[in-house]
């Protein structure tokens, strides 16, 4: 199988696990107690404007023509009204997603970076001090949950060191929409000042988010690197008389990458989940909060919306890990991997 | 370059560039450093005199859909009444400058003031009340409950004037106007969805007021994200005038996280907080320079509701011993500012009934009455469950205060915890509901005491504020007792026929009403001026209606203090 094929192969199951991923959540939704008509309304509000609303939803109808309903709907790009805000969920999740989206971007490139450094340097010193000091910072970020990190943060240096700012995205008046995102639209549009801004708001969520993942692949890294080190090829190239640094960086990590990529990929697509109680703390308007706030409410359509995009970001994040993985391991991309 | 050369660059570049994006990222925090020159400094950056505040979320901005803390605050301050409640809680000439009543046809006619001009230029008129009136009971949300069976028909017979026939007499109604928002209705057709929702008025606009508005009040919306926080700015042509140091704008933030709300207040990043914070996170707020915490005392209660439908409730001698074991001083010590209470009312509402007594722990009484009780020899083979609402943690609290108080009289109490979605779930079947459902009563439909005996009548069953599954007899005697009492045209004696209901709740111990709880916000009182907390600390009377309490156009900042 070539590279292509396994590609497809791979965008196909995607495909496949996230319908199934919506069945489940559709059903879920469903069948676990509570109206949600009547959550919408309110207590008093009365029967016949209840069952209006439940049959306008199609909740007085079996669970498989919902799903038909709502299936017909997501085709089209629709994926219903929000009973909390009133509008279609789709809006609601152009206006959330970027925000998440930003946090996953910043959060992402910490992941990558001090994850290798540490990594890095933990295999390359392996069993001295550094490894060592490494090593306990790792297990105690991994560890503390994230919502118990943003807490920390925004009290230490929100509430008694008045450093950085506490909630939202950002302070100015924010920059043009383009794409969402405000530190790139503010680069767009030449507004330093709103880049500013909004790279410091950025920067206690998307550590707290980031932190437990970093190192947690920066311990990958290491134990990738500490097996690889003894193979034989190295052992040949330093029989060649490469120096031992250039093999390192060169010859070492590249292999050694393999599991860490995998694992960062999983852990970006992860923020839309686990993200929620770090976007809470800071009052980050992203769509894990979002889709927070709708399973407490029981906004069916919204729940739904939220699951597919976070299933799509999974599967999306996948074909990426995938595709770098081919990149580093030729053997993939030479064809010689049957049934990957 | 030779190939050391190469991998030297290389690997110093690496190390640059690492060093690059670590420094960008502390630069980013520290303050920018002021400028050295010696060019003239421009002027400072004007304040922005905008009171932010903390509510829980989401709001709902259309008068015709909220109906909570944080809609209520919007719309109180975007849209305008035909009455506006006094602190007294009379109904005082607003949109409508004057009324009369004909008893004979029961009809109100609102004659209203001129040149009210919406948000839009467009001028107020009847049409606009009917308009209103009518979206809101056609779409049977938010406040349309307090209207639904009240209003016969609504009418406008001149641009100025607007008839109101009720279905009966109705004593508070002019109170209940007040949730009656004002909507342009023009704005609102040029806006409003085709759609089959309501027949051939679309949408009725629903989509498009979730993040505008059609108000004429003193704020107008200039940015509402739904996810996040509304923002409101002064509307220059309100028809009342702009008051001299009134705030230009609010903002209302969606967060009530505690951490999050400390730290803003402590960085003066808000300026009130909203009423759902512990009472840990307002001593400590209390404790920053400038801020103060104001005790709103309204009519909020904190409640268990007795299921009179399930062994052994159904008994009133052991719902009395439950009563009586209940350490009401406890209680009252775990919420700073809680009062004792004496009943279904609180007592900030007219028609409270003083002359009931302040319930207070009697263990020997509790026992006395269990001792009288059908149960009273087989009490021990039951186990009554008290259901507490996980989104608010106090209710834990009392429900195992009144769970270790009951074991003292051999009564066993279950403690569970669930969302409130499945209260409001379990709530509507009697054999679901359980034997106790703790719930705080924060908001009322009008300023009288019938606001919370109305829950009592069985066209509220089946609901958390009336899960009490009377027996058919005694609901039929309430219903008629809240009726008559509602349809009590003089205030004096509708207030009398209120007391006389509550001592009719009390003698037949409905609930267990643990303590009076004020709302508490704390704000930044150094630099805001909020009469409504000024009164509150004062210890003056205040407006029980949450929405008429955080009217900002009565408020003043000082931009000399502001940060």
């Amino acid at each position: 199988m070539n590279l292509g094929q396994f590609l497809m192969r791979r965008v196909l199951h995607s495909l496949f696990v996230v319908v199934g991923i919506s069945v489940v959540i559709f059903v879920i939704a469903r069948v676990v107690p509570g109206d949600p008509a009547r959550m919408a309304l309110g207590e008093h509000a009365s029967q016949e404007v209840v069952d209006k609303l439940r049959h306008d939803m199609h909740l007085d109808r079996p669970i498989y023509e919902q799903y038909y309903y709502w299936l017909r709907g997501v085709v089209h790009g629709d994926f219903g009204y929000s009973l909390v805000s009133n509008r279609p969920v789709l809006d609601d999740i152009v206006d959330t997603l970027p925000a998440t989206l930003e946090i996953a971007l910043v959060a992402g490139s910490i992941m990558i970076v001090f994850s290798l450094i540490f990594g890095s340097l933990a295999a390359s010193y392996r069993d001295t001090w550094v490894d060592g000091v490494i090593r306990v910072v790792a297990y105690f970020c991994v560890a503390i949950p994230g919502f118990v990190v943003a807490t920390v943060f925004v009290m230490v240096f929100g509430y008694f060191w008045h450093v950085l700012p506490a909630i939202g995205r950002i302070a100015v008046a924010p920059p043009p929409r383009i794409t969402g995102l405000l530190v790139i639209d503010s680069l767009l549009t030449g507004n330093l000042t709103a880049f500013r801004d909004a790279l410091r708001h950025l920067i206690l969520p998307s550590v707290a988010v980031s932190l437990a993942s970093t190192f947690q692949a920066a311990r990958i890294t290491r134990s990738s690197m500490v097996d690889n080190m003894n193979k034989d090829f190295l052992a040949a190239e330093r029989g060649y008389g490469i120096p031992e640094r250039r093999i390192a960086l060169k010859y070492l990590l590249k292999p050694s990458l393999i599991p860490t990529v995998s694992v960062l990929g999983l852990s970006l697509a992860n923020i839309i989940q686990t993200g929620f109680l770090v976007e809470l703390i800071f009052n980050w308007p992203g769509i894990a909060r979002y889709g927070l706030q709708s399973m407490l409410n029981k906004d069916l359509n919204a729940i739904s919306g939220v699951i597919v995009i976070a299933g799509l970001g999974f599967a999306v994040a996948n074909v990426i890990v995938d595709l770098i993985v081919a990149n580093l391991d030729p053997r993939i991309r030479l064809g010689g991997v049957k049934g990957a | 370059m030779s190939g050391r050369q190469k991998r030297l660059s290389g690997k110093w570049s690496a190390i640059l560039v690492t060093c690059l994006v670590i420094l960008s990222m502390v630069a980013s925090c520290a303050p920018a450093a002021p400028p050295k020159t010696e060019a003239p400094k421009p002027a400072a950056p004007k304040k922005e005199m905008v009171v932010r505040m903390t509510q829980s979320w989401p709001c709902k901005i259309d008068p015709a859909v909220g109906w909570d803390n944080a809609s209520s605050v919007a719309h109180a301050n975007i849209y305008d009444t035909l009455v506006m409640i006094d602190v007294d809680g009379s109904a005082k000439p607003w949109v409508a400058k004057s009324w009369t009543y004909d008893a004979p046809s029961k009809t109100y006619t609102f004659t209203l003031e001129k040149g009210v001009k919406f948000h839009s230029g467009n001028v107020l008129t009847a049409q606009d009340v009917v308009y209103s009136l009518k979206r809101m009971l056609t779409m049977g949300q938010g406040w349309s409950f307090v209207f639904k069976s009240v209003i016969k028909d609504v009418t406008a017979p001149a641009e100025d004037t607007v008839k109101i026939a009720l279905a009966g007499d109705y004593g508070p109604f002019l109170q209940t106007l007040i949730h009656m928002c004002i909507v342009d209705q023009k704005t609102m057709v040029a806006n409003t969805k085709k759609d089959n929702t309501y027949g051939e008025n679309g949408d009725y606009g629903k989509e498009w007021l979730t993040t505008h508005d059609a108000g004429s009040g003193p704020y107008k919306v200039k940015e509402m994200k739904t996810a996040e926080y509304l923002l409101c700015e002064r509307f220059a042509d309100y028809w009342k005038g702009v008051l001299k140091d009134s705030p230009e704008g609010f903002k209302m933030i969606g967060t009530t996280e505690a951490i999050t709300v400390r730290t803003l207040m402590s960085q003066k990043d808000l300026d009130i907080s909203d009423e759902w914070q512990t009472g840990e996170n307002y001593n400590q707020m209390k404790q920053m320079p400038g801020v103060k915490v104001a005790d709103f005392v309204v009519g909020g209660l904190m409640i268990l509701h007795f299921n009179t439908s399930q062994k052994p409730l159904d008994d009133v001698h052991v719902r009395k011993a439950l009563q009586y074991c209940f350490d009401y001083a406890s209680a009252q010590k775990l919420f700073p500012g809680a009062k004792a209470t004496s009943g279904p009312v609180g007592s900030a509402l007219p028609g409270y009934n003083e002359a009931l007594p302040k319930y207070a722990q009697d263990l020997d009484k509790a026992k006395r009455e269990l001792a009288l009780s059908k149960y009273k020899d087989t009490i021990g083979k039951y186990e009554v469950e008290l259901g507490w609402t996980s989104e608010v943690p106090d209710e834990e609290k009392v429900a195992l205060l009144l769970q270790s108080n009951a074991q003292q009289i051999g009564i066993k109490i279950k403690v569970t915890k669930s969302p409130w979605l499945t209260w409001l779930d379990r709530a509507t079947k009697p054999e679901t509901t359980p034997g106790l459902l703790a719930r705080v009563q924060s908001s009322i439909s009008f300023p009288e005491a019938g606001a919370p005996l109305d829950y009592f009548r069985s066209a509220g069953r089946g609901a958390p504020t009336n899960c009490h599954w009377f027996a058919a007899d005694f609901q039929t005697e309430v219903d008629k007792a809240v009726a008559d009492a509602l349809s009590t045209m003089d205030a004096a004696k509708r207030y009398e026929k209120y007391k006389t209901v509550a001592a009719k709740l009390v003698d037949n111990a409905t609930d267990i009403w643990m303590v009076e709880l004020p709302q508490r916000q704390a704000y930044q009182a150094d630099y805001l001026s909020w009469p409504a907390a000024d009164a509150a600390i004062a210890g003056k009377k205040v407006n029980v209606l949450v929405g008429l309490r955080t009217y900002f156009r009565d408020m003043k900042l000082d931009a000399s203090k502001m940060k």
